[in-house]
C-alpha cells in the first residue's frame, strides 16, 4: 500500500491505457530498443502530427502515474496549478479538483492589468464566478479577498461562492473584505451543511458574522482569527462554547465585543490574542490551558486571565506595560520564558525590586514615542536583567525623536554604575534605534561590563520603514528619514565608538549598523 | 534486549546492499518497519543480521534516500530543540532547511526515482518534499517543456486545447 492510497483519485481507463502505453514505451527505451528520443511540439497548430505521432512519443525517464500527478498538481499555488491545466487532460481534470482556491486581484493576475479599477474588479468576480463553476470536488483550503469596488449588491456573488465551495470536508475558510465601507454579513448557514464539522481553520476580515442558537457547533476548529469583524460577546460566547477543539483564537479590533469570555471548556486553548477592540471592558478567561497571551488596548480593561502559572509566553501592548511588567508579573505569572512588551508611555521607571522572574529567557521591548516626561531612564531597564537569572536574549527597539538633551555629549559627566549585575545567562543584547542617550549608553556598558556570558552585541541605528535593500524596494533607494532622526543616528554611532567600543571584551562580538549611505544626501 | 545498536541491510533491485540502524529505518519507513515486524519473530533467537530486500529501488536511489533518513531520523544526529523553535525569529530557517533544500536539487529523472522510492518504502516526510519539489519545477516551465521534460502525452484535440488555453488565460 503506497501513500497515495489516503489521497488517490481514481484514473479513468482511458488514462490507464495512456499510462501503460508510456510505461512499454519507457521500457523499451532502456532496453535500447528504441535509443533516441523522439520529440514533439504540442502547440494547438501541430495537432495534426500529433494524430499520427502521438504513440511514437518517448521519454526515455522514470515518468510518474496519473495519482502522484494529481497529487503534485495539488500542490502547485493556484495560478500555475490553471495554467498547468493546459497539459494535457488529466491535468485539466486535477486542475479542476485543485483543493486549494485563494481568489484575489493578486493571484488572479490583475494587478499587472492596466484595467481600470472598476473594469477590474468585474474581471475578478466573473473569473471567480468561472472557476467555481467548473470546480469539482472538495475544496480543503478557500481564500477570498475582495480588494476594491465591493458594493451590497455584490453580497450574491459572495454568497454563491460560499454556497459552492464550503461542503463537508473544508479545513480552512478565509474571507477578507478590504474595503472599509464594505458591509457584508457572514452567512452562518453554509456551514450547517456537515462543513462545520471538518473546518479547522476560519479567518474573517471585515465583515459581520452572527453565530446564533440556530448554528450547530464547529467541532473540528482549531483557530478562530476575527479581525474587524462585527460580532458581539454573547454572539462569541456562543461560537466558543461550541468549538471544543480550538487551539488558537485571534480577535483584532473586533469592536462590538464588551466582555470576552473564554469558556472553561476550551481545554485545549493555549494562544489567546485580542488585541485593538476598543469597547471591551472585561476578559474573563476560564480555558484552563493557555499558554500564550498576547494584549494590546486600554489600562481600562480588566483583565481575568485564570490560570496565570501556564502562562509563558505574553505579549503586552498598553501604556505603562514596561512597569506593570516588571511590578506585577513575577508573582502572577511565575514561569513565563518569553516576554514581549510594547509601550508608548510610563508613568515610572522601572523599578528596583527583589522579585524574580525565575524562567524568563526571553525578553523583548518595543519602546515609541515620548515614555515619560521629560526623559525615561533606560539605566532603570537593567531591573529586568537583575531580575531574570535564566535570561538568554535582550531584544530592545527604540523609536524616539528629540532626544538631544539627554545625549551624552551634552552631559558628558561620569557614567553611572549600577551594583553587579545578578545575571548568567545573557547571551544576545540587540537595541535598534540606538540613540546616543546617555542613560542607553550607561545601560549598554553595564550590561558589557558585568555580565560575562555575553556572546553577542548588536546595536543598530534607527533604519527607514522601506529600506534600499528590501526586494519589494523598486526605487533601490530607502525611504526617506527626517534630518534630527538621521542626526541622532549618527551621534548613536558616535557614541558607541567613544563610549561603549573600548568596553567591548574580546569574548563579545559587536556588530553596528550605521544609518545607510542611502541618507548621506539629506544632510 | 542487548544494548547495542540493531541493524538491518537493505539490498536494491540490482543487488547492492546498505545497512542502515534498524531503529532509525524504522521511524523512518512505514514499509521497512511492516519487513521488520514480520521478520523479526524468525530471528528473536539467531544473532544474524536481517537483511531485506527492496526491489523497485536501485541502490543509486536506496543510497540517496538513506542520506535523507539518517539526516532526518537518527534522534542523535537531529540538531535544534525543538522547544526552542518557537522562540526563533520568523526568518530563521529550521535546521534541516537547507539539507532538504540541497537534497531535492537533482535532475528530474533522479528526482522522480526519489518520489517513487518514498511512496513505495512510505516515507511521509520524504514523500512530501520530492513531490514538493517536482511541483517547484513545474512552476518556471512552459506546457510543451513540461510535457517533454516528464514525458507526458499531449491527449487533447484542437478544439479542447484551444478551449482549455482560452479558459485559462488567465494564468498565464
Amino acid at each position: 500500500m503506497g501513500l497515495l492510497d489516503l489521497m488517490r483519485l481514481m484514473p479513468t481507463n482511458c488514462q490507464r491505457d495512456q499510462q501503460r502505453r508510456r510505461r512499454q514505451a519507457k521500457a523499451q527505451a532502456r532496453d535500447g530498443s528504441i535509443a533516441s528520443r523522439l520529440k514533439r511540439k504540442g502547440s494547438p497548430c501541430q495537432l495534426d502530427d500529433y494524430s499520427q505521432g502521438a504513440d511514437l512519443e518517448i521519454h526515455s525517464g522514470p515518468s510518474l502515474p496519473e495519482d502522484m500527478w494529481h497529487h503534485i498538481h495539488s500542490l502547485m499555488p493556484m495560478r500555475d496549478a490553471a495554467r498547468v491545466a493546459c497539459v494535457s487532460r488529466s491535468f485539466l481534470h486535477s486542475w479542476r479538483c485543485h483543493p486549494n482556491l485563494s481568489f484575489s486581484k493578486n493571484t488572479l493576475g490583475l494587478n499587472k492589468n492596466a484595467f481600470q479599477e472598476d473594469k477590474s474588479a468585474r474581471v475578478f468576480y466573473i473569473k471567480v464566478d468561472h472557476i467555481l463553476r467548473k470546480h469539482l470536488g472538495v475544496v480543503k483550503k478557500l481564500k477570498i479577498q475582495i480588494d476594491s469596488d465591493y458594493s451590497a449588491k455584490d453580497s450574491c456573488y459572495l454568497n454563491n461562492w460560499l454556497q459552492t465551495a464550503v461542503t463537508p470536508g473544508i479545513e480552512e475558510l478565509t474571507l477578507i473584505l478590504i474595503p472599509h465601507d464594505a458591509k457584508y454579513t457572514f452567512p452562518c448557514s453554509i456551514l450547517s451543511n456537515g462543513s462545520g464539522d471538518t473546518i479547522q481553520h476560519l479567518h474573517l476580515g471585515n465583515c459581520s458574522f452572527h453565530p446564533t442558537v440556530t448554528f450547530g457547533g464547529l467541532r473540528s476548529l482549531t483557530r478562530l482569527h476575527l479581525c474587524h469583524v462585527c460580532i458581539t460577546g454573547d454572539e462569541l460566547g456562543f461560537l466558543l462554547s461550541h468549538s471544543p477543539a480550538l487551539e488558537r483564537l485571534e480577535l483584532k479590533c473586533c469592536n462590538k465585543i464588551v466582555r470576552l469570555k473564554v469558556p472553561h471548556l476550551l481545554q485545549r486553548l493555549s494562544y489567546l490574542e485580542v488585541t485593538g477592540c476598543t469597547k471591551l471592558k472585561f476578559i474573563d478567561n476560564e480555558a484552563p490551558n493557555v499558554s500564550s497571551f498576547a494584549f494590546g488596548g486600554e489600562n481600562t480593561v480588566h483583565l481575568s486571565l485564570g490560570e496565570t502559572s501556564q502562562i509563558k509566553s505574553l505579549s503586552m501592548n498598553r501604556p505603562g506595560s514596561v512597569f506593570y511588567a516588571r511590578a506585577e508579573l513575577p508573582s502572577s505569572m511565575p514561569n513565563l520564558e518569553a516576554l514581549t512588551i510594547y509601550s508608548q508611555e510610563e508613568m515610572a521607571h522601572a523599578p528596583m525590586l527583589r522579585s524574580k522572574f525565575i524562567h524568563l529567557r526571553h525578553l523583548s521591548m518595543v519602546l515609541t514615542g515620548a515614555l515619560l516626561y521629560p526623559i525615561y531612564d533606560y539605566l532603570s531597564l537593567a531591573s529586568f536583567l537583575d531580575a531574570a537569572p535564566s535570561l538568554e536574549t535582550f531584544d530592545l527597539d527604540l523609536w524616539q525623536r528629540d532626544m538631544e538633551n539627554a545625549s551624552v555629549f551634552a552631559d558628558p559627566a561620569d557614567l553611572r554604575q549600577m551594583r553587579e549585575l545578578q545575571h548568567h545567562n545573557l547571551r544576545s543584547l540587540r537595541i535598534t534605534g540606538f540613540s546616543s542617550v546617555k542613560s542607553l549608553v550607561e545601560l549598554t556598558c553595564n550590561i558589557l561590563e558585568s555580565i560575562t556570558s555575553l556572546e553577542r552585541l548588536t546595536l543598530e541605528s534607527t533604519q527607514s520603514v522601506l529600506r534600499c535593500s528590501d526586494r519589494g524596494n523598486k526605487s533601490g533607494k530607502c525611504f526617506p528619514l527626517d534630518s534630527d532622526i538621521l542626526m541622532e543616528g549618527y551621534r548613536g554611532v558616535l557614541a558607541i565608538r567613544r563610549y561603549i567600543e573600548p568596553r567591548v571584551p574580546s569574548t563579545v562580538k559587536l556588530q553596528v549598523l550605521e544609518p545607510c549611505s542611502c541618507h548621506a544626501a539629506v544632510l | 534486549m542487548a544494548s547495542e545498536k540493531k541493524v538491518v541491510f537493505l539490498r536494491s533491485s540490482d543487488g547492492e546492499a546498505f545497512e542502515v540502524s534498524e531503529e532509525v529505518i524504522s521511524a523512518a519507513s512505514v514499509t521497512i518497519k511492516g519487513m521488520i515486524d514480520e521478520e523479526s519473530p524468525s530471528r528473536a533467537d539467531t544473532a544474524a543480521t536481517t537483511t531485506l530486500a527492496i526491489p523497485n529501488v536501485t541502490a543509486a536511489t536506496l543510497s540517496r534516500v538513506l542520506h535523507y533518513v539518517n539526516k532526518h531520523f537518527d534522534a542523535a544526529a537531529v540538531v535544534g530543540r525543538p522547544d526552542d523553535y518557537i522562540f526563533c525569529a520568523p526568518g530563521d530557517e529550521h535546521p534541516l532547511a537547507r539539507f532538504d533544500d540541497d537534497f531535492v536539487d537533482v535532475d528530474n529523472d533522479t528526482l522522480i526515482d526519489l518520489v517513487h522510492a518514498a511512496e513505495y518504502l512510505h516515507i511521509k516526510k520524504l514523500f512530501d518534499l520530492t513531490c514538493k519539489a517536482v511541483a517547484d519545477k513545474l512552476k518556471g516551465r512552459t506546457i510543451d517543456q513540461i510535457r517533454e521534460t516528464f514525458g507526458i502525452v499531449n491527449d487533447y484535440t484542437v478544439e479542447e486545447e484551444v478551449e482549455v488555453y482560452r479558459e485559462n488565460s488567465w494564468a498565464f
